[in-house]
């Protein structure tokens, strides 16, 4: 196949998951990486390295929108970042050594399993925005872990205090491998430590876990570029069509429902699990 | 989304992070993913221009991190319009952008006398710097 024909299949296909992805409120990241290794024959490690360029990009994006919005909450952003990082660093560098054994097919059992594990939270979509009333754990405390947002649905300024810091640093830290390893951007395992563990309003877990996973990202490409796994140009017109189809589904959003689309991206997102979970086990 | 500056005017003063920190941080973030845009489709452009007949094959073959090589000759190869490396730095761009905006937060938070956030914040940075510095070459 020529190359020419790859990245005009490339545009299309990240830029069809970053529409579908903004759309369904999902993020399209998490399916390039098991479409770029099934339907293109690319190897594992190289869509790994493929898939975090596009995640920096498209967070860098949406990022600009919501710190602008300032619905991202900064100082929680940044505090949970110590773990984030680490377990990027830990999870890239693993990916690079893996890739060079035989142990790919058991990654892609393992991404397959974290597919999977995304579906009920996926399906299970919050619409009413808690407002939680007891007052922030003492190391929030003492952080200054709280902010406030403008609810433009309720007309009035919310306030919130995050609740146990500590788990959501642990569940950051797992995120953070597990976006390194798959080269995703674990934005489940984060919204479920900002809006699980910290107890944050939706709005305001969705864009601070948006602007982290930039920096998560971030970790992992400066290792799975040295470790020959980042291809810039397998990996520009991934970055480029999941960013023009995030921009162009999040410009579409107010004006369509998303029920439809979630459940369609679900499936497709079951489907790729199972296949990948196939591949990996008929190559072991 | 997008609130109006009307609805965002109407939020309590962060002393450390004032609107001015918010407005800075969105304006590096756009600055850096339309710097990638830009060089990531010059990029692609170039190498299917000088590379008509190029084969998946050859390019899943490729090996940048190898070639990344010395300063000198990385700008000789920007010199010369290489595709990869046009992309490469369109990459880099964004990864100093990121980098950037929790320098940003370690100076507010610095500023705004939130010592142990801003420590926080400075560890972050020390350690994507250890990603890219001492991480990557060892990983290579």
């Amino acid at each position: 196949m020529l190359v020419l024909v790859l990245v005009v299949a490339l545009l299309a296909v990240a830029a069809g998951a970053g529409f579908l992805g903004s759309l369904a409120g999902l993020g399209g990241g998490v399916i390039l990486t098991p479409v770029l290794v099934l339907f293109f024959g690319v190897p594992f490690g190289d869509a790994v390295g493929a898939s975090a360029v596009s995640i920096l990009a498209t967070s860098t994006t949406s990022g600009a929108a919501f710190v602008h919005d300032r619905l991202t909450d900064l100082r929680i952003g940044n505090f949970l970042q110590i773990a984030t990082v680490p377990g990027a660093l830990l999870g890239a560098t693993a990916t690079v050594f893996l890739a060079r054994t035989s142990l790919v097919p058991v990654l892609l059992i393992a991404l397959g399993a974290v597919l999977l594990l995304t579906v009920p939270s996926s399906l299970h979509h919050r619409t009413v925005e808690q407002t939680p009333t007891t007052p922030g754990d003492d190391l929030s405390r003492r952080l200054k872990l709280r902010g406030n947002y403008f609810d433009r649905f309720r007309q009035r300024v919310v306030h919130y205090e995050a609740q146990d810091s500590r788990s959501a640093l642990g569940i950051m830290f797992g995120a953070g491998i597990v976006a390194g390893l798959f080269g995703i951007g674990s934005g489940v395992l984060k919204v479920l430590a900002l809006d699980g563990a910290m107890r944050l309003p939706m709005k305001v877990s969705t864009a601070t876990s948006n602007f982290m996973i930039g920096v998560t990202a971030t970790a992992g490409v400066g290792v799975l570029f040295a470790g020959n796994l980042v291809l810039p140009v397998l990996a520009a017109p991934v970055a480029i069509g999941t960013t023009v189809g995030a921009f162009l589904g999040s410009r579409l959003l107010p004006q369509l429902g998303n029920r439809l689309i979630r459940y369609v991206f679900v499936v497709i997102l079951v489907v790729l699990a199972t296949e990948t979970v196939v591949r990996g086990a008929v190559a072991l | 989304m997008s609130a109006g500056p009307a609805d965002v005017g109407a939020l309590p003063l962060d002393p450390t992070f004032p609107p001015e920190a918010y407005e800075r941080t969105a304006r590096l973030l756009r600055f850096g993913v339309v710097g990638f845009l830009i060089l990531a489709c010059l990029g692609l452009f170039l190498d299917l221009v000088k590379n008509p007949g190029e084969s998946v094959a050859t390019l899943l073959a490729s090996k940048p991190g190898d070639t990344t090589g010395s300063f000198s000759a990385f700008v000789g190869r920007l010199a010369a319009l290489d595709p990869s490396t046009i992309v490469l730095v369109g990459i880099a761009v964004m990864v100093a952008v990121t980098v950037g905006r929790v320098v940003y937060a370690t100076v507010d938070f610095y500023r705004g006398g939130e010592r142990v956030l801003a420590t926080v914040s400075a560890i972050v940075v020390a350690l994507l710097l250890l990603g890219l510095l001492v991480v990557a070459p060892f990983v290579r």
